[in-house]
């Protein structure tokens, strides 16, 4: 039976609605959705809330089952979710990080301006599909060993730069430094290593991309200028994710998690829930193995980051340090991490599951970077190819809200196979190329299914969380050059 | 050995992902034909050419579970050989175990498809209807 959302959600404030405990009697928490007006509606007939009312349910959740603007129907868990545990009685679960560990974005700067770009902009489109493998089965032209795979495993993004795909700094400015402490890379199994070799250094398909992008609005010019930019500067936004390693990891923990879950008597609303006790054996190897498919994640960002600096050094025949393209911030939007949280005035530590959710910690917190202590954390949200993405900044709210987390990027609204039926792919890179949008794409099917037409508006995503005040915006980024897999 | 009928399976929608509502009158047609269903999302091409053969063994602790770990196999022989499936020939099949020749050909990649991530247990029940063998499976795109 179908539930009306429309009755049971309560409107607690601005952009905050309330699923009470009393709505489903083996729920251990509420459920919180931060939605703006204008996107709540999309909520009414749509069953992710009955998901975030799944995970409320979950052994040692703390505080509610959070859900951000950007909600929509996952497995287990809604995309959008986020979920954070107690390690003594809680659990972890492989469906509350999802298969894509670690798909994430990141963004580079340079020191072009926009008008420096425009009229290159085929070329550097021509140029960044070239070097960037991506579309379905493609390989990359990293060729590494199992054992240096291991190795990406244990060492992140670090372990690219030092095999010379990107500098130093780099690492500086990403979450977790590229690297998450706790991986196990002995924890992943040989069919995630095997599918993982040949993947590194490339984009995937589906919704993972490479923009080229221009700043065209600042909302918060001391902020933007920290991050080293201003009006009509140019970026760079990738998103991608641990590949088939990441999947195979899921895969295979979902399978063991089941297992576990009948062996700790635990309940459970619908199978892609599966979990177990965060200090149990199988909690704690499925910690190790997430930890290392996601730092194969922070290398794939960062070789692909290295392409990206390539096509921009044979565009402008410039070296890539001569055009500034240095890295602003790396973000996991796919993750669970042991965390310190305070809770009804206690600190605590907790399990944070984020599923389609982006860190976005307050300013001065220990785990900014020292550049960006005054400013808080660049939190990145990727909207559709034809709209904008934006950067914003994590607030004290967010921490007391929603464990320092907000949206990830604007959140389906058609299925793809809705949006291959009503758009025509020719129709909407016409409609792009007129908005000086130039894309490129492995397969033209994935024009129509990514179209801007099958998301919400990444603009009224990102309002319902500034609204209600768990993110402050810094600035807005339109795409010029597109790459999809 | 199953027959080359195409139809017993339909794609089925998901906000973010896909699916395939599969049903046929036997075991061995249900799993040759979700394999099918699987492979009509992952490959759009015609698999021509050497055929290469792969043998399958699989145990599962339930037919749901037995399911998803056969495609996943699929999906981990399409990724990493390159193997797009024409033939299954099952020498058992149960709620809980598999043994199945697979012979199909390497395909050249990247080609036109829909990336798969991984085979999930969405909502999953292999059910057996009057009509014969019957799932949904939704795929983690």
């Amino acid at each position: 039976m179908k539930t009306d959302w429309k009755k049971v959600l309560e409107k607690e404030s601005g952009n905050k609605y309330v699923i009470p405990r009393s709505f489903r009697e083996d729920m251990r928490v509420p459920g919180i959705i931060f939605i703006g007006d204008g996107l709540i509606g999309t909520l009414y007939d749509d069953e992710a809330p009955a998901q975030v009312v799944n995970v409320a349910t979950l052994p040692g959740i703390v505080s509610a089952s959070i859900a951000l603007p950007d909600i929509h129907y996952g497995y287990g868990f809604p995309i959008g979710g986020v979920a954070a545990m107690r390690l003594d009685d809680g659990v972890i679960s492989p469906g509350g990080v999802g298969f894509d560990i670690n798909c994430g974005v990141r963004l580079l700067r340079t020191s072009l301006k926009r008008d420096e770009v425009v009229p290159k902009a085929g070329s550097l489109c021509s140029n960044l599909f070239a070097l960037i493998p991506c579309g379905v089965g493609s390989k990359g032209d990293i060729r590494i060993t199992e054992r240096e795979t291991r190795q990406v495993l244990e060492e992140g993004a670090g372990w690219a730069v030092r095999n010379g795909n990107g500098w130093e700094e780099d690492t500086t400015f990403c979450e977790e430094n590229g690297a998450m402490r706790g991986a196990d890379a002995g924890a992943v199994s040989a069919r995630a290593v095997e599918r993982g070799r040949p993947q590194l250094g490339t984009l995937g398909s589906g919704n993972h991309f490479i923009e080229v992008q221009y700043v065209d609005e600042v909302y918060d010019a001391a902020a933007a200028g920290a991050l080293g930019f201003e009006e009509d500067s140019v970026a760079v936004m990738i998103h991608s994710g641990s590949r088939g390693l990441g999947a195979q990891v899921c895969q295979d923990y979902i399978g063991a998690m089941k297992t576990a879950a009948k062996k700790y008597g635990i309940d459970l609303p619908d199978g892609q829930l599966a979990c177990a006790p965060v200090e149990s054996p199988e909690g704690r190897r499925y910690f190790g193995a997430m930890a290392a498919a996601a730092n194969y994640a922070w290398a794939n960002r960062q070789c692909l980051a290295h392409l990206a600096r390539q096509a921009f050094v044979r565009t402008f025949k410039a070296e890539s340090k001569k055009l500034g393209m240095t890295q602003v911030y790396d973000v996991a939007h796919n993750i669970a991490k042991i965390e310190e949280h305070e809770v009804g005035g206690r600190k605590m530590k907790l399990c944070v599951h984020r599923k389609g959710a982006t860190r976005a910690f307050p300013p001065n917190h220990p785990d900014v970077p020292a550049g960006y202590a005054a400013v808080g954390q660049p939190a990145l949200v990727p909207g559709d190819m034809g709209r904008a993405s934006y950067v914003l900044r994590g607030t004290p709210a967010a921490m007391k809200e929603t464990f320092g987390s907000i949206c990830h990027g604007a959140g389906r609204l058609k299925s793809r196979s809705a949006a291959k039926r009503e758009l025509s792919s020719q129709k909407i890179v016409r409609e792009l190329e007129d908005r000086g949008i130039r894309i490129r794409a492995a397969d033209m099917k994935v024009i129509t299914e990514e179209a801007p037409e099958a998301y919400k508006d990444v603009s009224l995503v990102v309002e319902s969380c500034t609204g209600a005040g768990i993110a402050a915006p810094v600035l807005r980024l339109r795409p010029m050059a597109v790459i999809k897999g | 050995m199953t027959g080359d009928a195409w139809d017993m399976f339909e794609v089925l929608d998901h906000t973010a992902d896909v699916g395939i509502l599969v049903r046929a009158d036997t075991l061995d047609e249900f799993f040759a034909e979700a394999a099918r269903g699987m492979f009509s999302i992952l490959h759009e091409r015609t698999a021509e050419g050497e055929a290469v053969v792969h043998e399958i063994r699989l145990d599962a602790q339930d037919m749901e579970t037995l399911l998803v770990n056969w495609l996943s196999e699929l999906l981990f022989l399409f990724e990493s050989r390159n193997f797009v499936p024409r033939e299954f020939r099952f020498s058992a099949l149960e709620p809980e175990l598999l043994e199945a020749t697979c012979v199909g050909t390497a395909v050249e990649l990247p080609a036109p498809g829909t990336e798969i991530k991984a085979v999930t247990h969405h909502m999953l029940r292999v059910e057996y209807t009057s009509d014969g063998w019957e799932a949904r499976i939704y795929f983690d795109l």
